[in-house]
């Protein structure tokens, strides 16, 4: 048995109670990741690949370097491996931190050198294609008009599904904060996807 | 999905297979080569940890070591590092080394060549001990004048070598010149000794 305090998104409200620990899939294997493990490795990588791909695809709108992000989170990974303390959790949001950071290091190196915009004509109708290479040029320039914080939370929140309090852990912000920057964020995004910006 | 915005979904995706073989080679590559750098990190390690436990045990082993033992070298080019704590190590080290050649029975052009060796070694260090008693007793003169019962100093330059100290003279020489010895007339008296004069007198 152990204590879990209970922060709802409303300022001033907490529940604490006594409650039993809830298990991460990921726990059985941070022992192996220290240790450098191969098996460790490949059973992470098959629980992590595809949420961190995504959060990734729509942080850069383009699936290669999405992946080449990831990978590289992973290579990290090997190197940092006697590092990871904690359980599951915190070996999950290392891996989005250090993809967050991946994103970031491209979003710089693009500064540096611009690519140049090629027109494709937006087609919202489009079914999500899970193979695609690039997003939808409608939601790929919404998302472009936010910053990078506000890209990140609501990416977090809406394609991965994180709680706000692990979006709190991965950004490294406070809880109280958080929530504040995902509500200005789905507000501003709401907004242009609306056409109202 | 996400109920508030539909529209992220496409963002989500799904690894195909050649990607994640692609991956997971990588990784697997990484891993490797991790643990051969650890393996060689150990080595390392492990060769610096003889290291320094042997230069030590070398260092010591080499204390009493004479010219022509193997282990004199180290123990010359460990000698700076026992200087700092003894600056006058070097000449004692020579002169020691020449007793023990002698003691071992070792050929006189040896003995005679490490001598001079010995020689002009304590002769560099002689005067830096004499310059250090000059030294002390420079500032001891110093001292005494500072403080506020200090007498002015003698122009003799034997006064300021130190307190001048009575001699001792000896009891015997006092009462020799009186043409006598105290140990046969000085007599200290005690009760004991009054008493047994009385009886003396009494007899």
């Amino acid at each position: 048995m152990s204590s879990i305090t209970i922060n709802l998104p409303v300022q001033g409200v907490r529940i604490t109670g006594l409650t039993e620990t809830v298990p991460h899939p990921l726990d059985a294997y941070v022992a192996g990741i220290r240790t450098r493990s191969n098996p460790a490795f490949r059973a992470v990588y098959d629980a992590m690949a595809d949420e961190l791909t995504s959060f990734a695809f729509g942080m850069l709108s383009d699936r290669k370097t999405a992946e080449d992000v990831v990978q590289q989170a992973f290579l990290e990974l090997v190197k940092s491996a006697h590092k990871i303390k904690g359980d599951g959790r915190a070996l999950r949001s290392w891996l989005y931190r250090s993809v967050r950071f991946g994103c970031l290091d491209e979003y710089r190196r693009r500064s540096r050198r611009p690519e140049i915009p090629h027109e494709v004509i937006p087609d919202s109708q489009m079914p999500a294609d899970p193979l695609a290479d690039q997003l939808d040029p409608t939601l790929e320039n919404a998302l472009n008009e936010l910053n990078k914080r506000h890209r990140t939370v609501v990416l977090l929140r809406h394609v991965v599904g994180l709680t706000p309090d692990e979006i709190a852990t991965v950004i490294g912000s406070s809880r109280r904060a958080t929530y504040a920057v995902l509500s200005r964020a789905e507000d501003r995004l709401r907004k242009i996807l609306d056409g109202e910006s | 999905m996400s109920i508030r915005f539909p529209e992220l979904d496409q963002a989500r995706v799904v690894v195909d297979e050649t990607t994640r073989e692609r991956h997971l080679v990588a990784v697997s590559a990484a891993l490797a080569q991790r643990g051969r750098t650890t393996k060689g990190h150990g080595r390392v390690l492990a060769l610096a940890l003889v290291l320094v436990l042997l230069v030590p045990v070398m260092a010591l082993a080499a204390e009493n070591s004479v010219p022509g033992d193997l282990l004199y070298p180290v123990k010359r080019a460990v000698e700076p590092i026992v200087q700092v704590f003894d600056t006058d190590a070097p000449a004692q080290r020579r002169v020691r080394e020449v007793e023990v050649l002698l003691e071992r029975d070792a050929p006189d052009d040896a003995i005679v060549q490490h001598v001079q060796v010995a020689r002009e070694v304590v002769a560099d260090h002689l005067p830096t001990l004499s310059d250090r008693i000059d030294q002390v007793v420079h500032e001891l003169d110093i001292r005494r004048l500072d403080r506020p019962d200090a007498e002015k100093p003698s122009s003799n330059p034997e006064d300021s070598r130190g307190p001048k100290v009575e001699p001792v003279v000896p009891v015997d020489e006092t009462d020799s010149r009186e043409g006598h010895s105290a140990s046969s007339t000085t007599v200290i008296e005690t009760s004991d000794t009054k008493r047994s004069g009385d009886r003396r007198g009494d007899g």
